[in-house]
């Protein structure tokens, strides 16, 4: 479990920039962008917060994401 | 270009394999930095390339205050969260993969940025300053350890060795270039502190920086290395080569900044940064 408050300043590292890069925290294992809808895994506890993994999934609907994300 | 023959391991790949991280200066120099970026008990710290979380478990022990660690490798994070299980830390610290040239905060979200032996392995130095910049509230401060030629090397054997054994282009930014980056990202109260390797003290320090038990995890674990990995005795014998003297020319620069509103997204103008150059009294040289 990611605790709340540590996932608030989490951001999408691909729109921070530029937007807000707000994240929905889904199902407890994903960090979908609010504005570029790349997936971000979170594997073991851990937000794997990088573009190209938020890539991997930008494709693949919110419901048909695997829970728990696979395992590198 | 790094030397990517299969039978060496990259070096930062290394490290987290065997869980530890160096950077020149050891435990005195993360002192140094977190000194100079008044890092204090009600703060909210990121360190990024946060490697194991060494420099993370020790703010939130020793200063008390929250710590974010990003490092860009899985491997290092999981044993970063697992140290601070073990050391019970709680909620004071958290780890998150992430790359240091674009992180995944919004602006303003620490109230300071430390960054430990990770520039120099990164194309882009002013971009992962301004990037470090962004995400600091204005007033606080960023710091850099970093590696700098202290006196030119002799000869061409010394700038291979940092390219074939540690993966770093050895074309390494001037102290002058540092506060450069750190002009341009809008930092100002610029303070440098340039080290040899000459103090021994200093030198030692860099195993204070760990526990008896995380000492000795790291001896176990190098050690069932070298037994079943040929691509880490292959490591050792290379870093056996080291030229004579290498550290009499290699030292470190601690580099620390405020963080002013408003941050600037793209690079100043050129002539902007000469401007400043020249009100500070510094030589400009024409770069590429």
């Amino acid at each position: 479990m990611v605790s709340q408050d540590l996932l608030e300043i989490l951001r999408c590292p691909a729109c921070v920039r530029e937007k807000d890069g707000l994240l929905e925290h889904y199902k407890d294992s994903w960090l979908i962008c609010q504005d570029c809808g790349r997936k971000y895994p979170i594997v073991d506890d851990i937000p794997v917060m990088l573009i190209d993994e938020g890539d991997k999934w930008v494709e693949t609907a919110k419901e048909s994401l695997p829970v728990p994300p696979p395992a590198k | 270009m790094p030397n990517n023959s299969p039978s060496r391991i990259p070096y930062l790949d290394l490290q987290a394999a065997i869980g530890a991280t160096r950077h020149m200066g050891g435990l005195e120099a993360t002192k140094d930095l977190v000194c100079l970026c008044r890092v204090g008990p009600a703060h909210h710290v990121l360190d990024v390339g946060c490697g194991p979380g060494t420099t993370a478990r020790l703010l939130a022990r020793e200063v008390g205050c929250r710590v974010t660690g990003v490092d860009i490798r899985p491997a290092m994070i999981a044993r970063a969260i697992e140290a601070a299980r073990s050391a019970r830390l709680g909620s004071r610290v958290a780890f998150r993969v992430a790359d240091a040239r674009s992180l995944p905060f919004g602006d303003g979200a620490f109230d300071a940025v430390l960054c430990e032996s990770v520039a120099t392995f990164v194309e882009d130095k002013p971009g992962l300053v301004r990037e470090l910049a962004r995400v600091t509230k204005p007033g606080g401060r960023i710091g850099f350890n970093e590696e700098v030629w202290v006196k030119p090397p002799p000869s061409d054997e010394y700038m291979a060795f940092m390219r074939h054994n540690m993966d770093v282009e050895p074309d390494l930014p001037a102290a002058r270039d540092w506060e450069g980056f750190l002009l341009s990202a809008g930092l100002q109260d610029i303070e440098t502190r340039v080290f040899d390797r000459a103090d021994a003290g200093r030198e030692s320090s860099q195993k204070r920086r760990y526990s008896l038990a995380d000492g000795l995890r790291i001896l176990v674990r190098s050690g069932w290395l070298y037994l079943v990995n040929p691509a880490f005795r292959e490591y050792k014998r290379l870093w056996k080569q080291m030229p004579e003297g290498l550290f009499e020319y290699l030292g470190y620069g601690i580099f620390a900044g405020r963080v002013t509103v408003p941050h600037p997204k793209k690079d100043l103008p050129v002539g902007t940064v000469r401007s400043i150059y020249r009100q500070a009294g510094w030589d400009w040289t024409e770069r590429k």
